[in-house]
């Protein structure tokens, strides 16, 4: 294995344990605002770790470029995303927010 | 827009004030920025195959043509470093929210106590709000979840008091940065 | 790399697996809702780690459908099913 498929692998790594992560705070945290935050940001980064993986070992610029657009697509809908749900979560006949708190 | 700033780019594209009023020096600037992308973006979906282009360069024109005749560049005036400097301060901020809220989602204890805070934006409408409001959701702990005219429902994972407004106050003053704003730089954080 | 990219993307199904759970549990219609974009993100981290392989290319082009889509299920879901205009009730009542 070179050392472009070790680093390769590690992103490939570190976008898997961010994904889990991100399930995780969805099944976890106690109100849709909280998951929403584990929705926009853990995922991301997630799938940004798998794309730059990818991208190392496509071996073209083209392929490469291509993966970041996906992942620039999925960011720029999950920020609009997140914004949607909540306002709608607010506004509407949504989920009343969790008022606890729970310092480390 | 800041009046001192326009002054500037015209200067910069003096001779190309002859091709019409309407069309301002910074939309030179618009134009090649959107004929880049749209460029990049068609060579990507043709995995930079050349034949492509016999379709590709007609279609980047019209489609470069087509989001001027919808969306005409605005006046504000940004310049390619200040846009790589805030991609920077951008990816570290999301890496950065990441890494903090999957923590946050790991640790046995799950150390949150979420709280809605509201916020007035200084920034005026249009593309800098928006950008406000995306980067916002990607940085570490807080969440855009409304918007009442000028003022911001954020929702924040942590409730860190005052912390918070400081927070959003350095990057409206980064995204302002960004436009070529001239918003007040936030006074030092005082922890 | 083959076997690697293959076993995270067997990994990735088991996270939308496990998402499951919150979609049973709710208790919201938005909860739901919120695990179908985490299936989202998710599917097109699977297709791109299958579109790695030689002559899957196409694979990608589907992430990126995929990825372009995504907005428009949630005009849709906050405009029909959380709007105004939502059905009394449908979004409140908790599962038993």
């Amino acid at each position: 294995m070179s050392p472009l498929d070790f680093l390769s692998a590690a992103f490939l790594f570190g976008g898997g344990a961010f994904c889990l992560a991100g399930t995780v705070g969805v099944l976890r945290f106690p109100d849709v605002y909280c998951r929403l935050h584990a929705l926009t940001k853990v995922d991301n980064l997630g799938l940004g770790l798998v794309v730059v993986g990818l991208a190392l070992q496509s071996g073209s610029w083209a392929t490469a470029l291509k993966l970041l657009l996906v992942w620039f697509f999925v960011l720029i809908s999950s920020a609009f995303t997140c914004q949607l749900i909540a306002r709608a979560a607010l506004r509407g006949r949504g989920a009343a927010p969790w008022g606890g708190r729970r310092e480390p | 827009m800041d009046p001192g700033d326009a002054g500037k780019t015209r200067r910069n594209t003096g001779g190309l004030q002859k091709v019409g009023s309407w069309f301002r020096a910074g939309a030179w600037k618009s134009a090649v920025a959107r004929v880049v992308f749209v460029g990049m973006a068609w060579w990507a979906l043709c995995d930079g195959d050349p034949r492509s282009f016999i379709f590709g360069v007609p279609v980047v024109a019209t489609v470069s043509v087509v989001s001027f005749l919808l969306s005409p560049p605005r006046s504000y005036g940004w310049r390619l470093t200040e846009v790589v400097r805030f991609a920077g301060y951008f990816l570290a901020g999301s890496v950065h929210g990441g890494f903090d809220v999957a923590r946050r989602a790991l640790a046995p204890s799950m150390p949150i106590s979420p709280v809605f805070v509201r916020y007035r934006m200084s920034l005026p409408g249009g593309a800098p709000q928006t950008v406000f409001r995306i980067t916002l959701s990607l940085m570490p702990g807080t969440l855009n979840a409304d918007v009442l005219g000028d003022e911001l429902v954020v929702h924040s994972l942590v409730d860190r008091g005052e912390g918070i407004q400081h927070e959003l106050k350095n990057l409206e003053w980064r995204v302002s940065r960004l436009f070529g704003l001239g918003l007040p730089p936030p006074e030092p954080a005082h922890a | 790399m083959h076997e690697l990219r293959t076993g995270l993307a067997f990994f990735l199904l088991l996270n939308i697996l496990a998402g499951m759970v919150r979609v049973i549990r709710g208790p919201t219609v938005t909860d739901r809702f919120i695990v179908a974009q985490l299936f989202g993100t998710t599917g097109v981290g699977v297709l791109i780690l299958l579109a790695a392989d030689a002559g899957r290319d196409a694979l990608r082009d589907v992430a990126l459908v995929f990825a372009l889509l995504a907005p428009v299920t949630v005009v849709a879901f906050v405009r029909f099913a959380v709007g105004s205009d939502a059905a009394p009730g449908s979004d409140k009542e908790p599962r038993p």
